[in-house]
C-alpha cells in the first residue's frame, strides 16, 4: 500500500518539476506539410490524391524550381514549438518514415524565430538547415525524388505566443 | 687459457705484431684447440676482405671547397662566442618579454576569429542564387549529414527565403509506401525523448 502512494506523490512531483520547466513552454506552434510534386502521372503517389489548396499550387508554381505540374498533399501536422527542447513533427503519421524536427535558436521581435529544421528519412538525418521563419510565410523544402516527382516540405509558423 | 687471452693472441697474429713468446703460446692453443684454427682462418679472410673493400684513407672530393667550407664554420663559431657578436643577439635579453607578447597575439587572433565568424554567419553557403536586393537577409545554411548536398536557396522579390531546394538526396525507393506504418524499433533516439516528454 505504501509503495503505490509513493509513487503516485512522486508522480505529482515529477509532473509539476515539468510544468515549471521554462524549456517546456510553448511558444507557438508550426505547421509541416509534406507534398508530392510531380509533372508524371500523380496517381503514383497511390493513396495521396489530395490536391493541395489553390493558394498553395500558385505559390509553388511562381517558384521555378518549384514549378511543378501536379502537387498532391501527403500529410500535414501542426505541433508546438517548445521553447528549449527539439520538436517533432510527423507529416506522414502513423508513418515515420519521414521526420521533421525544429529547434527555436533565436527570436526576433514578435513574428520571426531562426530554427534549426532537420530533414529525417527512414530513420537518418539527411540534412539541416538554419532558417528563420516569419509568422505566416511557408518555407518551402525541396527534397528527394520519389516515383518520378520530389518531395516538397512546407513549413510555416502558424502562430508565435506574445 | 682465458678467453681475453686468446682474442688478443688473435688480434696481435692478424695484425702481424706477435712476439716469439706471444707466438709460441698461440701455437700451443691451436694444438690443443683444432677448431680455433678454423676460426683464425674465416677471421683472417674477413679481416683481408674488408681491407681490399675498404681503403684506409680517401681523398674528400673538391678538396679544397671542402677545407674553405670547414674553415668559415670555425670562424663563424669563434665570431658567434666573442664578446662583441653576444652583445648583437639583442632580442636574446628579452627572452622574459615573449611570455606576454605570445598572450597579446592570443587574445588579438581571438578577436580577428571573432570578427571573420560572425561576417560568415552573413553569408550564403552552397548555395548560387543570391538576390542583389536582400544584401542584410541571413540565409540559412544547408548542412548535410551524410551525402554530398548541392543546397540552393532562393527569395522572393521582398528579399525573404522563400524555398531551399536540395540536391544530391539518394532517391526514396519506389518500393516504400508512406501510408505503411512504420515500426517504432529503430526510431532516432532524440525522437523517442521528445515523445517520451509528450506523454509525461
Amino acid at each position: 500500500m505504501k509503495i503505490p502512494a509513493f509513487f503516485f506523490i512522486f508522480s505529482l512531483l515529477l509532473s509539476e518539476l515539468r510544468a515549471q520547466d521554462p524549456a517546456m513552454q510553448s511558444i507557438g506552434s508550426m505547421s509541416v506539410k509534406l507534398i508530392f510534386a510531380t509533372n508524371g502521372d500523380p496517381t503514383a503517389g497511390g493513396a495521396f490524391t489530395k490536391e493541395v489548396s489553390t493558394e498553395e499550387a500558385k505559390r509553388l508554381h511562381a517558384i521555378t524550381k518549384l514549378d511543378f505540374k501536379e502537387y498532391r498533399l501527403m500529410g500535414v501536422d501542426t505541433p508546438d514549438i517548445l521553447k528549449g527542447y527539439e520538436n517533432w513533427a510527423t507529416p506522414l503519421r502513423p508513418s515515420k518514415e519521414i521526420l521533421i524536427s525544429f529547434q527555436p535558436i533565436k527570436r526576433s521581435g514578435d513574428k520571426q524565430v531562426q530554427m534549426v529544421l532537420e530533414y529525417w528519412q527512414s530513420k537518418r538525418k539527411i540534412f539541416s538547415v538554419n532558417p528563420t521563419l516569419t509568422l505566416g510565410r511557408t518555407l518551402y523544402l525541396l527534397g528527394p525524388e520519389w516515383r518520378g516527382g520530389r518531395l516538397v516540405m512546407a513549413v510555416k509558423i502558424e502562430e508565435i505566443k506574445k | 687459457m682465458k678467453k681475453e687471452r686468446t682474442e688478443e693472441l688473435f688480434v696481435k697474429w692478424m695484425d702481424g705484431v706477435l712476439n716469439s713468446e706471444e707466438e709460441s703460446d698461440l701455437l700451443s692453443l691451436l694444438a690443443d684447440h683444432p677448431a680455433l684454427e678454423k676460426e683464425l682462418a674465416e677471421m683472417k679472410s674477413m679481416s683481408t676482405m674488408i681491407s681490399e673493400e675498404v681503403k684506409a684513407s680517401v681523398e674528400p672530393p673538391y678538396g679544397d671547397f671542402f677545407n674553405s667550407q670547414l674553415m668559415r664554420k670555425v670562424n663563424l663559431e669563434i665570431a658567434s662566442k666573442s664578446p662583441a657578436k653576444r652583445a648583437e643577439r639583442w632580442w636574446n635579453s628579452l627572452g622574459w618579454a615573449w611570455a606576454p607578447i605570445g598572450a597579446m597575439a592570443l587574445v588579438l587572433s581571438f578577436f580577428a576569429g571573432h570578427r571573420l565568424g560572425h561576417q560568415e554567419e552573413s553569408t550564403v553557403a552552397d548555395t548560387s542564387l543570391k538576390p542583389a536586393s536582400a544584401k542584410s537577409i541571413i540565409f540559412p545554411t544547408v548542412y548535410s549529414a551524410g551525402d554530398s548536398l548541392d543546397a540552393e536557396v532562393i527569395a522572393d522579390t521582398n528579399g525573404e527565403v522563400s524555398a531551399i531546394v536540395v540536391n544530391g538526396i539518394t532517391p526514396i525507393r519506389d518500393d516504400i509506401d508512406f501510408g505503411a506504418v512504420t515500426n517504432y524499433e529503430g526510431l532516432p533516439k532524440q525522437y523517442k525523448s521528445a515523445e517520451g516528454r509528450r506523454f509525461d
